[in-house]
């Protein structure tokens, strides 16, 4: 009996001491609502007589309304003090500031995200707010089972939204369909996943080999990384560079920093002389490419087994220190090369950007970063809900937004990943990057964001010599993947596949077996095959399709001028 | 005893041989995730582990033992393996025993019969299925992995032709001392029946304990996963395609490989326990059910 009722005291008192918090967090914006309430109470009176309603666009709906919701969650999210992702720091802001209640139909792990998620929407049971990948976008889209989401944007999303949403328009102008806004994109860096070519700098000084300037360069180091025995147990065991059998799509371990190097850009789109839209994969630059690729094959540069290894089986080559070169993205340092650095303690590595074969410059070719996008149903009864929800993201990137609490704890745990409804500002951790490296030269961190923060603390961690933390210096620090990364943007010298729209109707249809076909016929030629094949399948793809979906890409090209 | 011949003799020693390395290879995978389970992070991640931990550590299974999602999809899987073996059980033996009588006693046998079989033939598909469940309001719940395969048909067949196998003497003595069908099933038919109730129970753990796509449909959330569900979620490789690049900072890919194949071990405990005291039932159990005079 006791016992019960400390119980249930203590859950009153953590209750109360969590409302209080929450009240104090949101303490901020509550205030703009009061203010921005009044004058919308008098316009919504005098409304029908303007014929432009002023709409207040954080108004809180009272009563609260309930929002459903479905996403997917991961295995690198932390919570604190009992939170789950359906309630969290998030879920009760949206329900004290906006009124909407939050409830998710269903949350599920990435991994298996794809699968939740066509069982679900084939069952045709949509909540109001879904998380979307591009394909069941247009899918939903075509259908018609989506919220057109053009008017409210411009109707409630708030100055600082447009200008963050809008900041890269050619990654917003995905989630618009036929000139609508189906959905709202979760915008990103597109920098980011640029390729760079990272080196074990410790191998190129006990070789006395120079930093790689050009594609030769990048040829004789892995040479020298597979017959020189850079590791020094007198065995030949080492390889040149580092590929998985997904190559061509990967970000860490792909080939298309190499491709790049050759001016090829496969499985991208490129322009063409004439400015039409053409597919990277069949042009005439592969070929160069793919001859050196196959050579380096023949000589052992290339790990013999490559067609069947994952990023897991590549990463372990690099731990087992067997391997001192790939291209990657620029979380490599982290995610891929610290494990190395951890178990050898003579490891270094070093970013570099990337090298081309002739006097003409390697441009780095990326993608459209928007990994999902967020849309709304058709019947949802409160479809700006989710204009709302984005607004209230966006606050915390307004520039005199305080700290309160909705991107990291004070345990630096990232809560922002619990929120529904996010997208970053372009360019957000080469600004991370920026920042903490003035913060490192000036030794002055108190200008940083908590995450800033948090880099710093480790870069500082790691010159106190720390080489747990090697991995955050290599990618914030300096030299670091970031200053690569910079250089391509001070130099100007990056683009972005030239065609970022929804799947056209052919592409849904047949580029899945089409880009098999293709990583088939490209990883055997690599194994040896006559590098004529590659005519052949050029024909091929032509004729099951491509030129379609060529002409396909071009209409929208031309559409999306 | 006979004695031996020589080319027997050379027969059988080859024969042991071969088995005896068919076997090893086939439990080779596992003593490899047992071995990476207890070594250091770094030696797995390296490719350095066989056969052996490199550099021993329990440290694996005290994070998998203090991990929420593993113990919560534990104790999922243990609620659904003690309903489903009840429920499956129970409705195996109640379907069983009819269709193992004779046409005279049950009139309409063949179509019950065919009623059963045809479930096993074709299935209403995925979608129609997981409509189902949602419209009778089963979605997150423990019901929902137990009640659509309530009847295990391919188990009901077992059971009904070891049914059949038993001596009808025995069950018209105790007709004639008065016992009815229930009476007659639940004394006779079933403790006679032991060893097909076993390899049946075998079966049944076995399936509950290992399935894991219909947790993932039909839970809503991953709290309530059982375990299989989750370990699904750890073995695949997630796309990064999927991932910002802020998600893609915090994903360590390797490091963790000594906590999954800790996981993993974990998982397949309980049936590795289970089996070796079913298994002599196992053999008896399938041949005696399939051969019937």
């Amino acid at each position: 009996m006791n016992n019960k009722n400390k119980v249930k005291s203590t859950a009153i008192g953590v209750m109360a001491a969590m409302m209080m918090l929450s009240a104090c967090s949101s303490g901020g914006s509550n205030n703009e609502n009061n203010a921005t309430d009044k004058p919308d109470n008098n316009t919504a009176t005098a409304a029908t007589n303007s014929t432009e309603p002023a709409v207040d666009p954080m108004a809180k709906y009272d009563p609260p309304i309930d929002i459903t919701a479905w996403r997917y969650t991961e295995s690198t999210y932390q919570y604190e003090n009992g939170d789950t992702i359906e309630n969290n720091i998030y879920t009760k802001a949206y329900e004290s500031d906006l009124g909407i209640k939050l409830k998710y139909q269903w949350t599920v792990p990435i991994e298996q995200f794809d699968q939740k998620l066509n069982v679900s929407i084939a069952s045709g049971d949509l909540p109001d707010i879904m998380w979307l990948k591009n394909k069941q976008l247009t899918d939903l889209a075509e259908n018609d089972m989506l919220y057109d989401l053009t008017d409210l944007f411009e109707k409630y999303a708030s100055p600082i939204t447009k200008k963050i949403m809008l900041q890269d328009e050619a990654s917003f102008n995905t989630a618009k369909i036929g000139g609508k806004l189906m959905a709202i994109p979760s915008t990103a860096s597109a920098v980011d996943g640029l390729p760079i070519l990272y080196l074990r700098t410790d191998w190129l000084n006990k070789l006395n080999l120079p930093e790689p300037k050009t594609m030769d360069d990048v040829i004789k180091i892995a040479e020298a990384f597979t017959k020189n025995d850079p590791d020094g147990n007198g065995k030949p065991d080492t390889f040149g560079l580092g590929l998985t059998k997904t190559f061509m799509t990967d970000g860490q371990f792909g080939g298309s920093g190499f491709f790049s190097g050759y001016h090829a850009a496969p499985e991208k789109w490129v322009k063409d002389a004439s400015g039409q839209l053409a597919y990277g994969s069949i042009q005439p630059e592969m070929k160069a490419a793919l001859q050196q690729l196959q050579d380096m094959y023949k000589q052992g540069l290339l790990d013999k087994e490559f067609g069947v290894k994952d990023r897991a089986k590549v990463t372990e080559s690099i731990v087992s220190g067997k391997l001192g070169m790939f291209y990657g993205t620029m979380s490599a340092p982290l995610s891929v090369i610290q494990e190395n650095v951890n178990s050898d303690p003579n490891a270094e590595w070093k970013s570099f950007p990337l090298v081309s074969f002739d006097d003409q410059k390697a441009t780095p070719i990326g993608k459209m970063p928007i990994q999902r996008y967020f849309a709304v149903s058709k019947d949802s009864k409160h479809p700006e809900a989710i204009i709302k929800l984005l607004n209230f993201s966006m606050e915390g990137f307004e520039e005199d937004a305080v700290d309160n609490g909705f991107g990291y704890s004070k345990n630096n745990i990232p809560v922002y990943l619990y929120s529904l409804i996010s997208a970053e500002p372009a360019k957000k951790n080469l600004n991370a990057h920026l920042n903490a490296i003035a913060a490192l030269e000036s030794k002055d961190p108190s200008k940083l964001s908590t995450e800033e923060k948090g880099y710093y603390d480790k870069i500082v961690d790691f010159r106190g010599g720390n080489r747990e933390n090697w991995g955050t210096e290599r990618v914030f620090g300096s030299p670091s993947s970031f200053d690569v990364i910079n250089q391509y943007v001070n130099d100007n010298n990056y683009t972005f596949d030239a065609f970022y729209g929804a799947l056209t109707p052919t592409m849904v249809e047949k580029l899945s077996s089409l880009q098999k076909m293709e990583e088939e016929v490209i990883t055997k030629i690599i194994m040896g095959q006559s590098i004529d094949t590659f005519d052949k399948f050029v024909e091929d793809w032509k004729k099951l399709g491509g030129d379609q979906i060529t002409k396909e890409a071009n209409e929208w090209a031309a559409k999306n001028k | 005893m006979h004695k031996l011949t020589l080319s027997r003799k050379s027969f059988l020693i080859f024969n042991y041989i071969l088995l005896g390395l068919t076997a090893f290879v086939c439990i080779l995978p596992l003593i490899n995730v047992l071995a990476i389970s207890f070594s250091s992070s770094t030696a797995a991640a390296a490719g350095f582990v066989k056969l052996l931990p490199v550099d021993f550590t329990l440290s694996s299974y005290k994070y998998a033992l203090q991990k929420h999602e593993f113990v919560d999809g534990f104790f999922v899987s243990l609620k659904r393996v003690g309903l489903g073996y009840a429920i499956n059980m129970l409705l195996s033996i109640l379907v069983a025993y009819p269709l193992s009588k004779e046409k005279k006693a049950l009139s309409l046998r063949n179509f019950y019969a065919w009623f059963f079989i045809i479930t096993m033939l074709f299935s209403g598909g995925l979608i129609p299925t997981y409509m189902t469940i949602k419209s009778v309001h089963m979605l997150d719940t423990i019901w929902a992995l137990v009640l659509p395969g309530a009847v295990p048909v391919f188990n009901v067949i077992l059971l009904m032709n070891f049914f059949r196998g038993l001596p009808k003497e025995i069950e018209e003595a105790a007709y004639i001392d008065g016992a009815g069908y229930w009476r007659v099933l639940w004394k006779i038919y079933v403790p006679l029946s032991m060893p097909a109730i076993a390899t049946i129970t075998l079966f049944t753990i076995v399936t509950h304990w290992n399935s894991w796509f219909d947790g993932l449909i039909y839970m809503n959330q991953p709290i309530h996963y059982p375990l299989q569900s989750y370990l699904q979620t750890i073995i695949i490789t997630t796309d990064p395609s999927l991932m910002s690049s802020n998600e893609l900072l915090n994903t360590g890919d390797v490091s963790d490989r000594t906590y999954k194949a800790a996981q993993v071990f974990l998982a397949a405990f309980p049936v590795l326990l289970v089996y070796p005291f079913l298994q002599k039932y196992f053999m008896k159990g399938l041949v005696m059910g399939s051969v019937k005079g």
